[in-house]
């Protein structure tokens, strides 16, 4: 049975009204390639202050495509994204770059700068709202930003770290500098794109638990894109689930039936 | 399962035989060979008939000169002054260009282009070119070869160092490009330091290649000992040209040694 059908008895969704505290709002949002067609279509969806929402589907269903869209590093096809209350899709690119500067990115590898210092590579993260040499490297940096930096790597409990470099930390650690760095700008909204994916099952827990512990501590949003489903219902209070080019789930954690997600992968 | 005889009955040929245009590219390689070797007036019996003149000039050089050693010493640093000034000056160009020249990196295909053309200009025109261009320029004496080393460091490090660039993973670069992070920004937090190992080591490798490019330039009037080995050769003071071929050696094995002890500590990290 389809999770399409699976879902065609529960009640028809409320229809979607603008809310103040509405952080992302999608609206019939399609991308589609020339040679590879529709990687989905038709998506409706909003995500409200303090939300923590995983994406989950397949390989290949557009969890990365969708996150990137979201983002605005892919135009799409049609349908538009209200981003804080603003048109992603019609503003300049500089007025994006704005956006995005209140938001944290957390990808599956870490992407620290290797041969940099770990509190070097936190600094980094306060660029998107202080451009400049200042925040290349901790050396030069402001005292302010320094003490944020730090308070950030304290935050994922690694501040005995920050004059380590990036390339001597564990898998695991790596990928807590990386949310220490997207923290130190003080997001609203964080995207992590299979954030544990490429760590073992020890450290991937951990991940989550820094991950659960610091949105909440700060009241951001957390959008995270997991293949682990056991993460994606224990971390998440609702779940977007992404097949065959269209959005088959979107719903409370509690309101998902037993073993409705792994049909995402049939 | 097989038994061990059928296997050898059925074992691929160790060279597999040639497509016919495979052959006649292996035959026109030969061929360029052979007409190169000829038209170089390439000759064995020239040669060994050159081997008593060559003991000649050796018997005459030995014992090598110390009576200008002062002057020479100081020609020598002049040569490695311009080498070490004409390299710093050629990376300092040659870094910011080849930011542009990177594909992939600043979006502008225009200023893209301009720069590799640059480099390429640069590069395939000889040292030695631009520094009798120089020479016109400026004058007689170091400046012209500083100049003529600069260019040609430009040339080389700004390819060398594009190509790093572009080779240097673009992943911490995408994810701060997701927390607004301007490009610029981008390329200097996470591209060049990324690069900065290839950057260093291509500069040492462009620092070597100048000791030894001075040397030469110094022959067409652009300062240093090479200067005093032209005069030293015309005027058939053998012993005088020993001494300095020797001084030339010194200095370039120990840029060179120098250099590769430099190269192995960045590369360990």
């Amino acid at each position: 049975m389809s999770l399409a059908l699976a879902y065609s008895d529960s009640p028809a969704p409320a229809p979607y009204a603008p809310a103040r505290d509405v952080e992302i709002a999608a609206r019939g949002l399609t991308v589609s390639y020339r040679h590879r067609g529709a990687v989905f279509s038709g998506i409706d969806f909003d995500i409200r202050r303090g939300e923590r929402v995983a994406l989950v589907g397949s390989n290949g269903a557009g969890k990365s495509t969708l996150m990137k869209t979201l983002l605005g590093f892919i135009v799409p096809t049609s349908g538009s994204i209200e981003m804080f209350g603003q048109d992603m899709c019609a503003m300049p690119q500089k007025k994006q770059r704005d956006v995005r500067a209140s938001i944290g990115f957390v990808a599956q590898k870490h992407n620290l700068v290797p041969r940099l210092s770990v509190l070097s590579n936190v600094i980094h993260g306060t660029l998107g709202a202080r451009s400049g040499p200042r925040g290349w490297l901790h050396s030069v940096a402001s005292r302010e930003i320094r003490a944020r930096a730090l308070h950030a790597l304290d935050q994922v409990g690694l501040a005995d770290l920050a004059l380590r470099r990036a390339d001597s930390l564990s898998g695991g650690q790596s990928q807590r500098v990386a949310i220490a760095r997207a923290l130190v700008c003080e997001p609203r909204l964080i995207f992590a794109d299979e954030p544990v994916a490429s760590l073992d099952p020890a450290a991937g827990e951990d991940v989550m638990q820094v991950f659960e512990e610091v949105t909440r501590g700060a009241g951001a949003t957390l959008v995270f894109t997991t293949h682990n489903l056991d993460h994606a219902t224990r971390y998440a209070g609702r779940v977007l689930g992404l097949q065959g080019g269209t959005l088959a789930i979107d719903a409370a954690v509690d309101a998902l039936p037993q073993g409705g997600l792994i049909g995402l992968y049939s | 399962m097989a038994s061990t005889a059928d296997v050898h009955t059925r074992l691929p040929q160790r060279f597999e035989r040639p497509s016919a245009l495979a052959f006649l590219a292996y035959a026109a390689g030969i061929a360029l060979v052979v007409w190169s070797l000829d038209g170089a007036g390439w000759s064995f019996g020239e040669l060994i008939r050159g081997i008593p003149t060559l003991g000649d000039f050796f018997s005459r050089s030995w014992p090598p000169s110390t009576e200008r050693i002062e002057s020479l010493s100081k020609a020598l640093i002049e040569t490695f002054q311009m080498a070490v000034s004409g390299t710093l000056t050629g990376i300092a160009v040659a870094l910011p260009l080849s930011i542009l020249a990177a594909r992939g990196l600043t979006g502008s295909r225009i200023l893209g282009t301009a720069s590799r053309g640059l480099f390429a200009l640069f590069r395939t025109v000889p040292d030695l070119v631009w520094a009798l261009i120089f020479v016109i320029a400026v004058g007689l004496g170091p400046f012209a070869g500083t100049l003529a080393i600069a260019v040609d460091t430009i040339g080389f490090a700004g390819r060398f160092f594009a190509e790093s660039m572009e080779d240097a993973d673009k992943g911490p670069a995408e994810a701060l490009r997701a927390q607004g992070v301007r490009r610029s920004d981008a390329i200097f937090c996470s591209i060049i330091p990324a690069a900065m190992p290839s950057f260093i080591t291509t500069s040492l490798f462009a620092l070597e290649k100048s000791v030894r490019s001075s040397v030469i330039l110094g022959l067409v009037g652009a300062g240093g000992i090479g200067l005093e080995l032209k005069v030293a050769m015309d005027m058939f003071d053998y012993q005088t040209a020993a001494t300095i071929i020797m001084m030339i050696f010194v200095l370039v094995l120990v840029v060179e040694q120098a250099g590769s002890f430099a190269r192995k500590r960045v590369i360990e990290g």
